[in-house]
């Protein structure tokens, strides 16, 4: 019959096998073996509701054999009750510690084993009924959760996208510096997971270029000491909007964005951070973003050559940019050019 | 007893055998009984009595290989 909850017997004695079958048979879809490794046979190829399970046989006992299911991820959630003549305090005890739901004495009556029987069976359906609904809104909170974390990074990078698009800068720059960082990330030592997070906050390294005057930002010439003030606001202007959340994206894009100008010999901006003061995560953006910045044709002039860039990063080693960083960048160099070159800008007319 | 063609007796033997295969008294049992009505061979009572001993202790793989 379909539907049936599948019943095994274990006990070594026929004439016991045979009196519970006959007492269950036309309830139950019953299965019997005479001894423990018989019995944990049938188990791994039969799918078992509940197990009937003698304590005294031979070779092995039943709680050996419980034991063993117990242990094992498919076989351990299958109810279990003994059902045995041993009526001492101590097998009882045991009987449940090693994960019995119930324990039935010989001679029993067939009414409690019946009403035990179908007890323990719904107890199981109810428990799985529950597991499985908690895995399906767990499932759903994960896909919730992936959906909001989805939106934050989309939002994030947009928005960097939007402070570069502003100063007129190339549409690409902030991919780049995202890959250039999360690559300097792993390599300086950072685990995966934060050197992703890293990626996703550097794009942002600029937000505060929003709140810049167009006729600073976008001036096609050197800027005057007095501009050049107004613009270094950016880090800090780029901060202010960020520092506010608790989020770990936007904590770290706050990082990024006051400390990408900072200078490894103290000579940067806004705080003239010097060495180690510097945040791991603004000594990577400052690398990746001038990296970029050099080789990119900008408003107020024209794209580096490698040669020339690859000069001044040598220079600047221990000045501008933190020296592990500098000789990881041309330990890698290849994988640089690679993003650099797998995200080329396309010229347009302004 | 009946005595049995050979026909009624393969067809016999294939039942006991998917009944064997399914590891349940509750299918074994009747063919157990209908076995009981016919006169078999003296080989082939040999292998039924050989399978039933088996049945009885639940052994049905063991059964299954004589089958």
């Amino acid at each position: 019959m379909e539907n049936q909850k599948t019943i095994l017997i274990v006990d070594d004695t026929e004439l016991n096998v045979n009196t519970l079958i006959d007492l269950l048979d036309d309830k139950y879809d019953i299965l019997a073996s005479l001894d423990g490794e018989d019995a944990l046979e049938i188990i791994e190829e039969e799918d078992i509701d509940l197990i009937l399970l003698d304590i005294m046989m031979p070779n092995m006992d039943g709680f050996e054999v419980c034991k063993i299911l117990k242990e094992k991820q498919k076989t351990k959630d299958i109810p279990v009750i003994f059902i045995t003549a041993k009526t001492d305090d101590d097998s009882i005890e045991k009987a449940y510690d090693l994960g019995g739901v119930d324990y039935i004495t010989k001679p029993f009556r067939a009414r409690e084993v019946l009403s035990r029987i179908a007890n323990h069976l719904a107890l199981s359906e109810q428990s799985h009924i529950l597991e499985e609904k908690v895995k399906e809104k767990t499932q759903a909170l994960q896909e919730i959760n992936k959906e909001l974390e989805d939106t934050q990074r989309e939002v994030i990078f947009t928005m960097g996208a939007i402070g570069e698009r502003r100063s007129k800068e190339t549409g690409n720059h902030v991919k780049r510096v995202a890959l250039y960082s999360e690559l300097l990330a792993f390599y300086y030592g950072l685990d995966k997971e934060e050197s992703k997070l890293l990626k996703e906050a550097s794009p942002m390294h600029d937000i505060g270029k929003v709140a810049i005057a167009d006729s600073v930002l976008n001036k096609p010439a050197r800027f005057t000491p007095k501009e050049f003030e107004i613009m270094k606001e950016h880090a800090t202007l780029g901060y202010e909007m960020l520092e506010h959340s608790t989020r770990p994206l936007l904590k770290t894009a706050s990082i990024v964005a006051i400390e990408h100008h900072e200078k490894w010999d103290g000579t940067g901006y806004p705080k003239g951070l010097k060495g180690e003061e510097i945040h791991i995560y603004g000594r990577i953006t400052a690398l990746a973003d001038v990296f970029d910045a050099l080789g990119s044709d900008r408003i107020y002039k024209e794209a580096w050559g490698d040669e020339e860039i690859f000069q001044l990063f040598k220079e600047e080693r221990g000045k501008h940019f933190d020296p592990k960083l500098v000789d990881i960048f041309f330990e890698n160099l290849d994988k640089f050019l690679e993003i650099r070159d797998s995200l080329v800008d396309i010229k347009t007319k302004s | 007893k009946i005595d049995l063609d050979s026909k009624k007796r393969d067809e016999l033997f294939n039942s006991l055998k998917e009944a064997v295969a399914t590891k349940r008294a509750k299918n074994t049992k009747p063919l157990i009984k209908e076995f009981e009505k016919y006169n078999l061979s003296k080989e082939d009572d040999a292998l039924y009595q050989e399978i039933k001993e088996l049945i009885k202790k639940f052994k049905y793989k063991q059964a299954m290989e004589l089958l």
